[in-house]
C-alpha cells in the first residue's frame, strides 16, 4: 500500500450499497447487500440483516495526498447527505491507514467535525504493518543492542508481556525498538528499568 | 488456550493481507456482532481466538469485557 490511504465505509441496517453505487456513479465495493444471501460470517446462507459498502478513495485519486483527500471527501459526503439517507446509510466510517514507518499528518477543522457529526460519520485511524516489519525490527535489534546483553533484554520484554497480556509481542516490539534505537545502549541495567516505565506508558496509550 | 493473533496472522489464516482483513473482514465481524458489542459498550474490539479458532471479541485493554461468538474465524473465509 501507499504510505497512507483513506477509505470510506458506508453501513446501514437497511442499506443497499449497489443502489448507492449506481446513484453516485462511484466504484463502491459491495461488502454486504441488505436482504441478499450472505456468503460468509454469522449470517452465512441467510439474508444479510445489514448493508455495507467500501469506497477506496485513495485508489480513485492517486495524485492527491491524504489531507487533500480527507478535506475533499468530507465536503462531498455532506453533499451526498440526502442520497445516503435515501439508500439506507446510517453510519459512515472514514478509515485512515498508514504504514508503520510513516505517521499520518492530518488536520480536521471545526466545520468538518460539525458536518461529519451531522451525517453520523466518524474517523478511525490505524496502522498497517508491512510484511517486512518484523524482519526489519529484528534487524534493528541486532544493530541497536549490545549482543552480550541480548538475552537479558528479551527476558525483560517477556516478563513485561506477562504482566501486561493485553499487548502482544508484535505490538511490544516497535516500542522496544524505538526505545533502544534512540538511546545509547550503555548502562544496560538502567536502560532496562527505564524500559519498564516506558512499557507501562505504552500500555496506557 | 486463548490467544490474540496479530491482524497480519488473522489475514494469513483467511488467505488475505492484513490490509484486506482490516478493510473488508473485520468490519463484517464487528457488524455481525454489533448488537452484542453495543450492549457491552465495546467500540473497536480486539479479535482473540480460542483453541477451536472461534472468535472472542475483547474490549481493548480491558480483558474482563468480552463476547464469545461461538463462530470460527474460518467462517469469514
Amino acid at each position: 500500500m501507499k504510505n497512507s490511504v483513506i477509505d470510506i465505509r458506508f453501513e446501514g441496517s437497511k442499506f443497499y450499497p449497489s443502489k448507492l453505487k449506481r446513484k453516485l456513479n462511484l466504484p463502491i465495493e459491495v461488502l454486504a447487500e441488505y436482504g441478499e444471501i450472505s456468503t460468509s460470517g454469522r449470517y452465512k446462507g441467510q439474508p444479510s440483516p445489514y448493508g455495507m459498502g467500501l469506497l477506496e478513495i485513495s485508489l480513485l485519486e492517486k495524485q492527491k495526498n491524504i489531507n487533500e483527500l480527507f478535506q475533499e471527501y468530507c465536503i462531498k459526503l455532506f453533499g451526498w447527505k440526502e442520497d445516503l439517507k435515501e439508500f439506507g446509510v446510517d453510519e459512515i466510517i472514514i478509515d485512515i491507514a498508514n504504514t508503520s514507518e510513516f505517521p499520518v499528518d492530518i488536520s480536521i477543522s471545526n466545520d468538518i467535525i460539525h458536518n461529519l457529526s451531522s451525517i453520523n460519520a466518524r474517523v478511525e485511524f490505524h496502522t498497517i504493518h508491512t510484511e517486512d516489519d518484523l524482519e526489519d525490527n529484528n534487524e534493528s535489534l541486532k544493530k541497536n543492542t549490545l549482543p552480550l546483553k541480548k538475552d537479558k533484554l528479551y527476558k525483560k520484554v517477556l516478563s513485561s508481556l506477562k504482566k501486561h497480556p493485553s499487548i502482544n509481542k508484535a505490538d511490544a516490539i516497535p516500542y522496544f525498538i524505538y526505545y533502544y534505537s534512540t538511546k545509547n545502549a550503555e548502562n544496560i541495567d538502567e536502560k532496562l528499568n527505564k524500559f519498564e516505565d516506558f512499557y507501562k506508558e505504552a500500555v496506557k496509550v | 488456550m486463548l490467544r490474540k493473533p496479530s491482524k497480519s496472522n488473522l489475514g494469513k489464516m483467511l488467505g488475505v493481507t492484513e490490509e484486506i482483513f482490516h478493510k473488508k473482514i473485520k468490519p463484517k465481524i464487528k457488524k455481525d456482532f454489533s448488537k452484542e458489542l453495543n450492549e457491552k459498550n465495546i467500540d473497536n474490539p480486539d479479535i482473540w481466538l480460542d483453541e477451536d479458532d472461534k472468535i472472542i471479541l475483547v474490549k481493548p485493554r480491558d480483558n474482563t469485557r468480552f463476547i464469545e461468538t461461538d463462530l470460527s474465524i474460518y467462517s469469514y473465509k
